[in-house]
């Protein structure tokens, strides 16, 4: 499936980001290419550190400005990357919004609810005060909030934290955005809510026919929600294949070791981790990024970078293992 | 609600019977004698003798505390050993004085304060920080007294924008008031500086510029009142620094308020007047603080009074 440049809502190409340091740039995410249709639920995997949540905040325009994006990010044809700050705004929280992990901290101790979620409509909808109250009211009961005129009086402290992700998801949904990025928004929760708002996540996309990127590190939460699935290892995609593909043909080490580490009831194996850390972006080892801990690495692994190709229709990975010049086991 | 004044209240009974102590022990430790400071070098003993029996100074010291703190209860403060006035009137006099210079100068303290902790904050480590830090820290390190004297010969003898020293209305009030008050600005801009640098920092500064908000927004109603929390706090403490500063501002002005008297007392040991301006002081600083916490719950909804 190559996306025809119509139906691609959202296009990275060639994104490269790196941050300023006191030993010169370091590159945080390299060379990532992604392609979102609408409505589409697309997943980000990877470890902490591999580069998923800068890229995302690199769609948002919200990184430092000491950080320097190359590549390109468009939106409906629109590169994002060369716009106005002003241009941004307009973009942010309007066409793409965003959740973050910690609803804890994401939202403002010192304002209502209520005062929140009618931010971005404040920002970028012209509506009287009656319509927004009333917006918020109804995007409070939209993402299944009770007693929403209640709540909009409340502070985030007075609410758990199902709650504040429920009341980030309706300050997300206010305008309408064609892309949702979900950063990690289960990861801070506790299980039995964390399915509650993938549910959510779930009705209201079908709802409204958003595109959707999933950010996270949880592959059960992929298996649940996503189509496609985008797999970054220290700061580059080493497998981009459709969901089931992961699951059960998996190609790269890497995620081979990913799904290694999860627990299986049926099978009450010991858990196989992947030996080893992400090497540190300042000390990145010149061939596959990988390869340090890859229990199959070769020669070439340590030496060549591997490009990102198909295997397979709409099934693409980064390792010698699948390509010329490496041993095909 | 009730609960916690009264409870604030019962501390603050046991915090000003602590200063009244400490204030009267020190009073009869330092060198010298209340009896012949009032009647002169040059009286025989036996009128010395006289008048400290009169005024009971003969007696046991914590008889003479439970006889002052027994007046005090009845509201009566006793009369100045120096002028034979009561103490009340002498203070009544003088208390507006030092609560508008102490008011002015915290006024001023904020208006240099908070702009500079702001322009500190928005342009970290660029040229406008160090240009505001380094005035704010220059006015922190100039001796109150030198400064006060410094404006009162050019701004108020050869410019005549404001009167020489005295009271009698808001012009009386700026050179004292800015003196005050340039001196304690320091502490604010880095407060500010500082509290509004990790607010910038927080994960709710980055939704609200998820959401499309422009900084000027971003700043004043995201992130302003969180950041002037710490500030809050430390008006309360700062309220002692000020009638300490008052002290001194008061004498180089030439500025009739409680903190000139507090100082003429001293000079006498004129232990009544000593005790009512340090009980007075105490009072205030005491209120301020109760002032400062009930504000603290207006600004920040995370804070109950309990």
């Amino acid at each position: 499936m190559t996306l025809q440049a119509t139906d691609t809502l959202l296009n990275i190409s060639n994104l490269s980001i790196s941050f300023k340091s006191d030993d010169g740039w370091i590159r945080a995410v390299q060379d990532v290419n992604l392609q979102m249709a609408p409505g589409e639920t697309v997943g980000l995997v990877g470890e902490s550190g591999c580069g998923k949540s800068v890229t995302s905040l690199a769609i948002m325009g919200l990184l430092p400005r000491t950080a320097r994006v190359e590549g390109e990010i468009s939106l409906q044809g629109r590169n994002l990357t060369t716009l106005t700050d002003k241009e941004l705004r307009r973009v942010r929280g309007n066409d793409v919004s965003m959740i973050f992990q910690e609803p804890m901290t994401s939202l403002n101790p010192i304002l209502r609810i209520g005062d929140q979620i009618a931010e971005p409509l404040r920002m970028h909808a012209h509506l009287t005060s009656r319509q927004m109250s009333e917006r918020v009211k109804e995007l409070l009961a939209q993402v299944g909030i009770p007693n929403p005129a209640r709540v909009m009086q409340e502070y985030p402290h007075q609410l758990s934290g199902g709650m504040r992700q429920r009341v980030m998801i309706a300050m997300a949904m206010a305008c309408k955005p064609k892309l949702l990025i979900a950063d990690e928004p289960t990861t801070a929760l506790d299980v039995t809510v964390q399915a509650q708002i993938l549910d959510l996540l779930r009705k209201l996309q079908e709802e409204s026919g958003m595109s959707l990127l999933l950010i996270t590190h949880d592959l059960g939460v992929v298996a649940e929600m996503c189509s496609r699935v985008t797999v970054m290892y220290a700061g580059k995609v080493v497998e981009e294949c459709p969901v089931d593909d992961l699951y059960y043909e998996p190609e790269h080490p890497y995620t081979q070791g990913l799904l290694g580490s999860l627990p299986d009831l049926d099978k009450r194996e010991r858990l196989r981790p992947i030996p080893g850390q992400v090497p540190p972006l300042w000390a990145m080892p010149p061939g596959c990024r990988f390869a340090p801990r890859c229990s199959r690495a070769m020669d070439i692994c340590h030496s060549t970078e591997p490009q990102l190709l198909d295997v397979e229709p709409n099934h693409r990975v980064s390792c010698w293992l699948h390509q010329k010049g490496g041993t095909v086991s | 609600m009730l609960a916690y004044i009264v409870r604030r209240l019962g501390g603050a009974i046991v915090v000003l019977i602590g200063i009244s102590m400490v204030t009267f022990l020190i009073t009869f430790a330092v060198p010298g004698d209340p009896a012949r400071m009032i009647v002169g070098p040059h009286a025989s003993m036996q009128v010395v003798e006289q008048v400290r029996h009169n005024l009971g100074l003969d007696k046991p010291l914590y008889i003479q505390y439970l006889n002052y703190m027994g007046r005090l209860l009845h509201g009566n403060l006793g009369y100045s050993y120096n002028d034979n006035l009561p103490v009340w009137t002498l203070i009544r006099q003088r208390m507006g004085n030092t609560a508008q210079l102490a008011f002015g100068g915290w006024i001023v303290e904020l208006a240099i304060g908070i702009p500079f902790g702001l322009i500190s904050a928005l342009r970290h480590q660029k040229l406008s920080d160090y240009v505001v830090s380094f005035l704010a820290t220059f006015g922190f390190s100039l001796p109150a007294f030198w400064l006060g004297m410094e404006l009162i010969y050019n701004v108020a003898y050869k410019l005549h924008w404001f009167p020489i020293g005295g009271t009698g209305g808001i012009r009386h009030l700026v050179l004292p008031a800015v003196t005050l008050g340039i001196v304690g600005a320091a502490f604010y801009q880095r407060l500010i500086k500082a509290s509004m640098l990790e607010v910038f920092d927080q994960d709710y500064i980055r939704t609200a510029r998820a959401n499309g908000v422009p900084p000027f927004r971003v700043t004043f109603h995201h992130a302003f009142r969180n950041g002037i929390i710490p500030a809050v706090t430390y008006a309360g403490m700062d309220i002692s620094l000020l009638l300490g500063g008052v002290v001194l501002i008061e004498q180089v002005f030439n500025y009739p308020g409680v903190g000139e008297l507090a100082y003429m007392s001293i000079n006498n040991l004129d232990v009544p007047v000593i005790m009512a301006t340090v009980l007075l002081a105490a009072v205030f600083v005491v209120v301020a603080n109760f002032v400062v916490d009930i504000l603290y719950a207006f600004i920040d909804p995370r804070i109950t009074l309990s």
